[in-house]
């Protein structure tokens, strides 16, 4: 009976053995299976970083992956380049870093805003974005954005690209575009003054040829009175003095322009030759019904010009003056010295010039224009450009004062022979 | 027989001097102007039977005063030329928008301009 329970109990205790290895079994291999799955997984993984990595370093541009809250998680070896940070210097910083100071702050705001609606898109077309170094300089970029779930959280992965040459190359582009359209443009207005000075040019020339032509007509057809035949010899002989005067002041101003009018500088009394200036338009001043003087003291002391540019000064001022000066009106040429310059005025009583035209009277092309669009005529409007030019050529300046129906006043400087002792 | 009324008007002198022979010989009485404001007092005061008038002039310009002696009922049946130093058809085109009877260009043969003239006096 003993026997018989012993037997029964060792049965059943190989029995229980038997059952509890096999549950092991089981259970090792269960094991064995997790750890494979295990294993497989996460080389699985592993791979799948390194192929993403891979992928990263790869790219052109650099990336950076950015989580929630802004810290930098992962980046390519194009960031190490482009912000000369070292990668362990980056991981784990808010990506503002990357950002220049006076918007960090937004760029905080930016990123939360983005993180409630992620999608892919790309920032910077249109607006002027920059990224900034490691040693604080700052260069162009763009910027896009990509969003990425991972265990229900999202990541963004931001590709920044300098665009500082491509921002060079438009700069350039568009500097090159502003340069040609100025060039055009300076071009234009220089063929539009130029078909208007030919224009003006032609009416000066034509108008004087339209006397001679029509005088000599008269002259060869008509039976014309003794005193009628002598005027019109004046006027063809006075369309022929200002035709040659409107060429050899065109002339004068090419040679002036150019830098090729010769001055023969050495000191001269400058009474004498004003008086001598002054005494050639005795006769015109009288058919004028102008009064000329001059008040120049014979003790003035010598300047140092050309005279005979001086002379073609004068000549034009004192013409000028007069001609601008109504019957019963008077000229007064009259001296100041001025430092180591001697300052010659040429004074008229006559229709003044508004304050608006003053700087224009010397300005060949554009007094032209004016008296073209005015419809005004007489003179070749390149007498008071030549008088400046000359003056200056003989190292003086130009000046101007005038009032309307007052008169003008003309006045310019030449340098004096010998320095004036300076007076306490 | 009433003599016939020539208005010249040209700011240069010399040019009106000069054409005051050529016209009068032809038995023409000759008025003169040197600017438009005057011309157009001229028309007024003196009714010419016809016009020679230049086209760049102060103030008011020949294109303007031509414009406005054919826009008015009293004076458009008056003939009108106009002389200009002006080349190009624009200008040319300008003078008959305005009205002109005649353009002549400066410089001219002064037979051009008679033969101008007569023919417009008759028609």
């Amino acid at each position: 009976m003993f026997k018989y329970f012993l037997k029964k109990i060792f049965k059943s205790r190989d029995e229980q053995l038997r059952l509890l290895r096999k549950k092991l079994e089981k259970e090792h291999n269960a094991v064995k299976i997790l750890e494979n799955f295990i294993e497989n997984k996460s080389r699985d993984f592993f791979q799948q970083k390194e192929k993403f990595r891979g992928l990263l370093e790869a790219a052109p541009d650099a990336f950076v992956i950015v989580d929630k809250e802004g810290k930098i998680i992962m980046i390519n070896n194009q960031v190490e380049v482009l912000f000369g940070y070292a990668r362990e210097e980056l991981i784990g910083k808010p990506v503002e870093i990357l950002v220049p100071e006076h918007l960090r702050t937004k760029h905080v705001e930016h990123r939360k805003t983005y993180f409630e609606q992620p999608k892919k898109r790309t920032i910077g077309i249109g607006l002027d974005l920059y990224g900034v170094r490691k040693d604080g300089s700052r260069f162009p970029v763009d910027i896009a954005l990509s969003p990425l779930k991972i265990n229900g959280d999202f990541i963004v992965t931001a590709a920044i690209r300098d665009i500082s040459e491509h921002k060079q190359t438009e700069e350039k582009l568009r500097h090159a575009a502003a340069v040609s359209s100025e060039a055009a443009k300076r071009e234009r207005e220089m063929s539009e003054l130029k078909s208007e000075f030919i224009q003006m040019t032609s009416h000066e020339l034509k108008t004087p040829l339209t006397h001679i032509k029509a005088g000599v007509s008269n002259l060869e057809h008509l039976k014309l009175a003794p005193k009628v035949r002598k005027r019109i010899f004046k006027i063809i002989d006075g369309s022929i003095h200002r035709l040659s005067t409107l060429i050899s002041d065109h002339l004068d101003l090419e040679k002036i322009e150019k830098g090729k009018m010769e001055y023969i500088i050495k000191p001269h009394h400058i009474a004498l030759m004003i008086r001598n200036a002054v005494e050639s338009f005795h006769l015109f001043s009288k058919q004028r019904g102008v009064r000329l003087e001059y008040k120049i003291s014979h003790t003035t002391p010598d300047v140092l010009v050309d005279p005979d540019r001086f002379n073609q000064i004068m000549t034009n001022l004192l013409h000028n003056a007069l001609k601008f000066t109504p019957e019963g009106g008077g000229v007064t040429v009259f001296s100041n010295i001025k430092g180591d310059y001697l300052e010659i005025s040429v004074k008229d009583t006559g229709y003044g010039i508004p304050k608006e035209e003053q700087t224009k009277v010397f300005e060949k092309y554009k007094q032209v224009k004016d008296r073209l669009k005015k419809g005004q005529i007489g003179g070749t409007g390149l007498g008071l450009p030549i008088v400046k030019a000359l003056v200056e050529g003989l190292g003086g300046k130009m000046r101007l004062e005038s009032e309307v129906n007052k008169g003008s006043c003309f006045s310019f400087t030449v340098p004096l022979a010998k320095k004036q002792k300076k007076v306490a | 027989m009433k003599k016939i009324k020539v208005l010249l008007v040209d700011d240069e002198k010399d040019f009106r001097e000069i054409m005051r022979p050529v016209l009068e010989v032809e038995g023409w009485e000759v008025i003169e102007a040197s600017c438009g404001k005057e011309a157009l007092e001229k028309v007024k005061q003196e009714r010419p039977n016809i016009i020679i008038l230049d086209v760049m002039m102060p103030t008011l310009d020949g294109f303007t005063i031509c414009k406005e002696l054919k826009t008015d009922e009293k004076y458009k049946n008056i003939p009108i030329i106009l002389l200009t130093v002006k080349f190009g058809k624009a200008d040319h085109e300008r003078g008959i928008e305005v009205g002109a009877d005649a353009y002549i260009t400066k410089p001219f043969e002064t037979d051009e301009l008679i033969k101008q003239i007569k023919s417009l006096l008759q028609a």
